[in-house]
């Protein structure tokens, strides 16, 4: 009776292997495509798009770091700058206010809390066309620190709501042993409660960040600055026939956070389900 | 002593004024206009730099910095600047936005005086765009060899003809047409549209935008709707390669290049493309598309460009128009070339054309021009943004909607784009 | 303990305020308007908007479009993803990688990946060729030039982009299960069907609540799949509602208009979230 519940589990777990095996196979193949026809022709794609590129080619590396449309180094520099400030300065100004949140309870940080929740059912499509008729004239939106405040503006929602949970989830006790030595309440805030609170802090810098940096229509209607993401759809645009090009473009796009991933990805992962279940 | 000190004081700001405003000189110099382009096979990254450099050369006063028209829409794209509050400078191809009041700025008359005044058009009262060439539109370019395969020994030059060339071509295995579709929605309509139905139109009425616009005739009208039924029943007949829906313009014209499909109803700049690269020469013929009803006749799109209200430096921004567009007479022959179009100066400016250009060109001979109903600038332009709608109608045609009710759409949309 | 100074949340509310929540009124605002984003004058149109977006058979179709791409999409990757999460969520030697798999296109640019899709699916395509070698031309078609294709394809692409973020969050829930629960379980003789209905299950529902919302709220604002692959064509087959919206403001000059179709979906997607969190209360309470 015994073995035959065994062998039985033993083949339900071997099936499951199996599936999930394939299922990750069936994953990674577009990754697998878009890697490897960025070295070869557009003609070897079309002939063996599953083939191993031997000898590969950089011809098309080459094509897009000539292409004057390409400055790759302004596209890089405003994504990161993005992503980096962008991510900084929510997780500081989340922090700060989920942590405000959660250790006042009166009425003001009550209706706040709402407030603040109100922003994550907006669909973002509604602000475009009034963020940038107001700003309009004012240059304020068309400059790198403008966009920077706009992505901000529509991560704190979602983050406040991360830190306020989060933060309720620790002992006050520490920050009142603070208090009885004397320090003050932003002291308290950076020394004792900025530790505590780091798995959350990874977890929300991981989801802005990763929002921040690939997102599309953002920089595209308001600002025009030219990221990652709208420089290699403006790029790309007339060349899509193209295809050895626009595997180099997207391994331009994707290399840099694909290593930050590859470097990180314990992080990633085990970041998002910390905060995930806490928050 | 009192006078000394106000003299001081007056001479301090004077000294400051004098100061600031030589480093504000200092700083804004050299000026920056940008200029929203395009690219294509023919319009190419190195054939923008290489005219920004030749005009950078002459003034180095002025630099030019390009700005890619991204999207499937350049008005859509401009109107989504516009909206944002960042316009570029120079505009090419802004027909479309010429008659909104405030876009862009009144063209200097000098400048206007070095053009035939045929294409000097007015908008709300205001000169606002500068000629820049005048384009041939659409003709059938064909495969040599598969027509020779398929035992088609001359160009079709009746709608049955044609059919019949077409069902020869499946018979001998190959695709009669290639189509095109994907983000490009322009381009699905373009050929058929300006080579067929535009001369139906204007053979059954001459004045058709005047009319159309006065409400006298409507665009569910039998020509326009018979002959949408007519490209139906060229897809319907399986004439079209079956991926034409998800091939974008460069896609589609790639396969046509290499075969897939015998026949393809693209544009002059087509011509361009194939004279300029020795692997295609000689091996694609063109001949003008048919009509069902023998109408006959062709029609021309004048390009301009346009300097935008809100440019900061207009005088400068028309300095480079002004170079570009006949200025300096080879740069505007380079211009010119790579697409494909005719000057458009007082002066005419000519250059070179390669075998399929010419053949072209002599294809239209004896023929009428007539305008295009989608492009006419100036007093019976159509509505902004109506040609978009009627590119993605013409979409839904292809793919098989029912014509009728697709322009009964249209009549309404006309109506609600006049109105407001 | 001392009162927290408010300046704590003081940054965080002008920011949110500015940035986000006076657009938001902005957005009611116009969409009351017949401004068309150009001219200097507008007027004042009262519900006019909303009247037409009754008559509006493109918006239909939009809407139809958007809703398709939530419910096939929201129910692949809650079901897909906790699957996933299910069978990944015991250590073994190679589940790291696997699960680093599934993430990975998750962290990729969503316009980047569209390309790549785009060769994939193209008519002359990858798969089309694949297809064409292992003797399946039969199944050769145009997956993206046709509306039943590529709203299908949409799907397919959303789906493998997000589902690996939906395991990692049912992992993290699947891993806040005690073991001792499972093993009184099974002492209690029960098979693995019921261990899953009564103590997986329960404990798990927060997390199918935070993924239903989050997937629903994504691809109630699709755009950069279909604009990359589709362009919202043939036609209009293929536009979502926010397509629709941005092209109608800056394309069409009906910024009055496409305001009042924003202001819908966010009353909305308003809506659901507070459908969706007072069921899970029910279930979860």
């Amino acid at each position: 009776m015994h073995s035959v519940v065994n062998t039985k589990t033993r083949i339900q777990q071997w099936a499951a292997r199996l599936l999930i095996g394939m299922l990750a196979v069936l994953t990674a193949v577009p990754l697998y495509l878009a890697f490897v026809n960025a070295f070869k022709s557009t003609a070897d794609i079309t002939k063996s798009p599953l083939s191993i590129p031997i000898p590969p080619t950089f011809d098309n590396i080459t094509k897009v770091l000539n292409s004057p449309n390409v400055h790759l180094g302004t596209m890089y520099f405003n994504s990161i700058c993005i992503a980096f400030f962008g991510t900084a300065i929510c997780l500081a100004v989340s922090a700060l206010a989920g942590y405000y949140l959660s250790r006042v309870k009166n009425k003001i940080s009550k209706s706040l809390y709402v407030y603040f929740l109100f922003g994550l059912m907006v669909p973002y499509v509604i602000v475009y066309v009034p963020l940038v008729t107001m700003f309009k004239g004012s240059g304020f939106l068309g400059t790198l620190p403008g966009l920077i405040l706009v992505f901000v503006s529509g991560s704190i929602s979602f983050s406040v709501f991360m830190f306020e949970g989060y933060v309720r989830t620790i002992p006050v006790e520490l920050e009142e042993a603070a208090i009885l030595d004397g320090a003050g309440q932003f002291e308290i805030f950076a020394k004792v409660v900025l530790p505590l609170i780091k798995p959350c802090t990874t977890t929300v810098a991981i989801f802005i960040g990763l929002s921040m940096w690939n997102d599309f229509l953002t920089p595209l209607l308001i600002g025009q600055k030219v990221t990652i993401t709208v420089g290699i759809y403006t790029a790309i645009g007339p060349y899509a026939s193209d295809w050895g090009s626009v595997f180099a473009y997207v391994l331009f796009a994707t290399v840099p956070i694909v290593v930050i991933y590859l470097l990180a990805q314990e992080q990633f992962i085990s970041g998002l389900t910390v905060g995930a279940v806490k928050g | 002593m009192k006078k000394r000190r106000i003299c001081t004081i007056l001479g301090a700001a004077v000294m400051i004024a004098a100061m600031s405003s030589t480093m504000v000189h200092a700083e804004s110099e050299p000026v920056t206009i940008s200029w929203a382009v395009f690219e294509t096979d023919n319009y190419t990254a190195d054939y923008y730099q290489h005219i920004i450099d030749t005009f950078e050369a002459d003034n180095p006063n002025i630099k030019i910095e390009k700005v890619l028209m991204t999207g499937d829409s350049r008005p859509q794209f401009l109107k989504t600047m516009l909206s944002a509050g960042n316009m570029p400078d120079v505009n090419i191809d802004p027909v479309d936005l010429a008659d909104i009041e405030g876009v862009y700025a009144e063209v200097p008359e000098e400048l206007l005086s070095k053009y035939e005044d045929g294409y000097i058009v007015t908008n709300n009262g205001s000169k606002n765009l500068i000629p820049a060439y005048t384009a041939l539109r659409s003709q059938v370019y064909y495969n040599k060899q598969q027509f020779e395969e398929a035992g088609i020994t001359e160009v079709p030059k009746t709608w049955d003809e044609f059919t019949a060339a077409c069902d020869k071509l499946t018979e001998a295995g190959f695709t009669p047409l290639m189509g095109v579709g994907a983000a490009d929605s322009w381009a699905t309509s373009f050929g058929y549209w300006s080579g067929v139905v535009n001369a139906e139109v204007e053979a059954a009425y001459p004045e058709f935008n005047k009319q159309v616009l006065a409400g006298e005739v409507s665009w569910t009208d039998s020509v326009i709707e018979e002959t949408l039924v007519k490209w139906q029943d060229l897809i319907n007949a399986g004439y079209y390669h079956k991926g034409s829906m998800s091939f974008s313009h460069p896609q589609a014209s790639a396969e046509f290049l290499s075969g897939s499909a015998a026949m393809f109803m693209d544009g002059a700049w087509a011509c361009a493309t194939i004279d300029s690269d020795e692997a295609y020469k000689d091996k694609f013929g063109v001949f003008v598309m048919p009509t069902p009803s023998g109408a006959s006749s062709y029609c021309t799109m004048p390009g301009y460009w346009a300097v935008s209200e809100t440019c900061e430096n207009k005088e400068a921004a028309f300095t480079f128009c002004e170079y570009v567009l006949g200025g300096n007479k080879d740069l505007y022959s380079y211009y010119l070339q790579a697409d494909g179009v005719y000057s458009v100066t007082k002066e005419p400016v000519t250059y070179e054309m390669g075998t399929l250009q010419t053949e072209f060109l002599e294809n239209y001979d004896n023929m009428e021009v007539v305008p295009e109903i989608t492009k006419l600038v100036g007093d019976y332009k159509l509505p902004s943004g109506f040609e978009d709608y009627t590119w993605k109608s013409l979409q839904n045609v292809f793919t098989g909607a029912d014509v009728k009710t697709e322009l009964e759409a249209w009549d309404a949309e006309f109506a609600r784009m006049l109105e407001g | 303990m001392k009162k927290k100074s408010i300046l704590f949340v003081v940054p965080a509310i002008l920011i949110y305020t500015v940035l986000l929540i006076m657009p938001i009124i902005g957005a009611f605002f116009l969409s009351l308007t017949d401004w068309n984003g150009i001219s200097q004058q507008f007027h004042f149109v009262g519900l006019k908007n909303y009247a037409s977006m009754l008559t509006d058979t493109r918006l239909f179709g939009a809407i139809g479009n958007t809703v398709k791409i939530t419910l096939c999409v929201g129910i692949a990757v809650n079901v897909g993803g906790l699957a996933v999460a299910f069978l990944l969520n015991k250590r073994g030697k190679l589940t790291n990688v696997v699960r680093s798999v599934f993430f990975l296109p998750y962290v990729l640019s969503t316009v980047a990946i569209s390309f790549v899709w785009m060769s994939i699916l193209s008519y002359t395509g990858i798969l089309n060729t694949v297809l064409e070698w292992v003797g399946l031309s039969g199944l050769v078609s145009d997956f993206i030039g046709n509306a039943k294709n590529s709203i299908r394809s949409i799907c397919v692409v959303e789906i493998w982009r997000t589902i690996g973020f939906y395991m990692v969050i049912y992992l993290a829930y699947l891993q806040t299960v005690p073991e001792e629960l499972y093993e009184a379980c099974m002492i209690d003789g029960g098979n693995s069907r019921q261990q899953f209905r009564y103590i997986t299950l329960p404990m798990i529902v927060p997390g199918i609540t935070i993924c239903t919302i989050m997937s629903i709220m994504t691809e109630m604002r699709q755009y950069d799949i279909v604009k990359v692959i589709t362009n919202g064509g043939p036609g209009y087959s293929t536009e979502t509602i926010t397509y629709n919206i941005v092209t109608q403001a800056f394309g069409n000059n009906m910024l009055g208009y496409s305001s009042a179709i924003a202001v819908f979906l966010f009353v909305f997607i308003a809506g659901i979230s507070v459908l969706q969190l007072k069921a899970s209360n029910k279930i979860g309470g």
